[in-house]
């Protein structure tokens, strides 16, 4: 089986990021700079920044770059003034997004860990510490997997769960490259004083392609109220899909493309191969290394739990 | 003649400086909206205009890579987008100030907006309260704050995209110099006093009435008694306590700025806003 779920071929720099999908010649998807409409034809969905159809895909952002995603094999781009590296960003980001549901894939909101052939990803909405968790992780010696998206092949044959990587690299703010001694590299933006960087993390997996174990949803209600600082708890059946709806990346697209119909029935699979915690916690800095330590540990008692064939431990 | 509203001004902002009533009043409506007997595990009616996940669910971007400025662009539609997907009156509290997004269209657009209730709290009051909110006693920082015309919350790598709150007569008088938008303004203090008329003007206002209505309110006013409120937080917490503070329901007395704060804080105060304190009867 590849260790990409399709190649890609580009005109411009994107980095680290998604270098496993790169090739020279034979790609399955071909960015190029040019010509982008205003609009599509059609849209299912429509918003301030995106519109989109069955087949297409139309991205503006507010610093001018924008973006079309058609059929799952070309992605036209026209930066504008901004440099590659802010055209990246979004491309890599939305856009790839896109790109991964008109391609059939279930791209979620998350970032993951590897441990030994498995992959604990963790997902939750922006500013849950998804990032972060898994930068201190990788920090405690984890292997750091993915970074805001893992993509998953819901039509790959087997039992488990074939998930796949989308960036190689983290993006940070400033105050939680200080917390996970994370390399950092340049601003993710070219606008002075814009604190969030890329950062190289601890201990890089060079795999991109793994058996998805866990998908643990990222709380901070704890201490609102006043429960335990750290708690994991299984979830299943209804609630588990419900909270894996809010998990997907980018539910709109995948409305558009996909229509609802299919993303359920995909999330229904999902969550028989797959468990699926929530781990609630506060998110107080002092209080940041013991719910890394937590987490770290029930990773382990996963793993021993899992290789005596009872992978539930809650 | 009552005011005629288009079909998609269906927004009602809640609109307040920090600490002036705001969740109490979002309790309120959502007791006084209950469409049947059950009044335990109430929620505050609506989201906050600040809300990060709502922004990057409907437009598809994520927030945080984009700058606080870029974020604003963005805002009118959204509120338009809610307002479209609305089938009755959508509350939504807000800190902001009412200002221009950016492209010279105000950050509240007029045509999703069916009217704004502006809380408003004595600045001496919320000075205190605001501290104990951020889990400090610091007043002196708090007040240097309200002070500030150009004064915002959250943003950046924080959960809530940025506020620009401004000043508190600031913030006070961007929502009442614009024309635009319907205002119901109630004091915070009124509503201590008569908590049940306040509440009726904000029915009135969003065009609550019938016969139930006065049962409707009794019942509101008594499930959001400030007691019960902190039996409740005290029980099962609650949702929106920041982790930093003690609690979130921790006193709602008037009068607490004038017993805590030092003189000097209170005549910076005054000496700010001290017009617009004379004018809603605090000075």
């Amino acid at each position: 089986m590849s260790a990409v779920p399709f190649t890609v071929s580009v005109d411009l720099n994107l980095g680290n990021r998604i270098a496993p999908f790169l090739v020279e010649t034979g790609q399955d998807v071909t960015v190029r700079k040019g010509a982008v409409p205003t609009e599509i034809l059609e849209p299912v969905e429509v918003s301030p920044a995106f519109s989109a159809s069955k087949s297409q895909f139309l991205l503006k952002v507010p610093n001018g770059v924008r973006i079309l995603v058609s059929d799952g094999a070309t992605i036209t781009y026209d930066g504008g003034k901004a440099s590659d590296r802010e055209i990246a960003l979004f491309l890599l980001g939305s856009a790839w997004g896109a790109l991964c549901y008109q391609r059939g894939l279930l791209p979620l909101h998350a970032s993951a860990i590897l441990h030994q052939g498995s992959v604990h990803a963790f997902t939750g909405p922006s500013g849950a510490g998804k990032s972060t968790l898994t930068a201190a992780l990788a920090k405690c010696g984890r292997h750091f997997f993915t970074d805001d998206i893992l993509i998953i092949d819901p039509e790959a044959p087997g039992t488990g769960t074939i998930c796949y990587s989308g960036q190689k690299d983290l993006k940070l703010w400033k105050d939680a490259l200080v917390l996970t001694q994370a390399k950092k590299k340049l601003a993710i933006r070219d606008v002075e004083g814009f604190e969030k960087f890329f950062a190289a993390p601890a201990n890089l997996s060079t795999e991109s392609r793994g058996t998805l174990a866990s998908l643990t949803i990222l709380k901070n209600d704890a201490t609102r109220l006043d429960r335990r600082l750290s708690t994991i708890e299984k979830i299943d059946g209804a609630k588990s899909i419900h909270e894996l709806r809010n998990s997907v990346y980018r539910p709109r697209f995948a409305h558009a493309i996909w229509g609802k119909q299919k993303l359920f029935m995909s999330l229904a699979q999902l969550i028989k191969n797959v468990e699926v915690h929530e781990f609630n916690r506060t998110k107080v800095t002092a209080h940041f290394e013991d719910s890394v330590s937590y987490m770290d540990a029930w990773i382990e008692r996963w793993r021993m739990a899992s290789a005596n064939g009872n992978a539930s431990e809650d | 003649m009552g005011l005629q509203r288009k079909p998609d001004q269906k927004i009602c902002w809640l609109a307040s400086y920090p600490k002036s009533g705001n969740t109490w009043t979002r309790l309120l409506l959502a007791h006084l909206l209950r469409d049947h007997d059950d009044h335990t595990e109430i929620d505050p009616v609506g989201s906050i205009s600040s809300n990060r996940p709502t922004f990057d669910h409907i437009t598809g971007l994520s927030s945080s890579d984009l700058t606080d400025d870029e974020v604003d662009l963005l805002r009118p539609e959204i509120s338009r987008m809610i307002a479209s997907n609305a089938d009755k009156i959508e509350f939504i509290k807000t800190h902001d100030s009412y200002y221009d997004c950016g492209n010279g269209e105000p950050i509240f657009p007029l045509d999703c907006s069916y009217g704004a209730i502006y809380l408003v709290r004595n600045p001496l009051d919320i000075a205190v309260s605001y501290a104990y909110h951020q889990g400090h006693q610091d007043f002196a920082k708090v007040v240097r704050r309200m002070n500030c015309p150009t004064h915002s919350i959250a943003g950046g790598s924080h959960t809530q995209i940025r506020q620009k709150v401004s000043s508190w007569s600031g913030h006070y008088r961007s929502w009442h110099d614009q024309s635009d938008i319907p205002v119901l303004t109630i004091r915070y203090e009124d509503m201590v006093e008569n908590t049940a008329g306040c509440l009726l003007e904000m029915a009135t206002f969003i065009g609550l009435s019938g016969e139930g209505l006065p049962q409707r309110i009794k019942t509101a006013v008594e499930q959001t008694r400030f007691h019960k409120l902190q039996e409740n937080e005290q029980s099962t917490g609650f949702k929106e306590k920041p982790e930093r503070a003690a609690r979130f329901f921790r006193s709602g007395r008037t009068g607490e700025g004038v017993e805590s704060l030092d003189i000097d804080l209170q005549r910076a105060l005054l000496k700010k806003h001290q017009q617009l304190m004379r004018e809603l009867g605090y000075a």
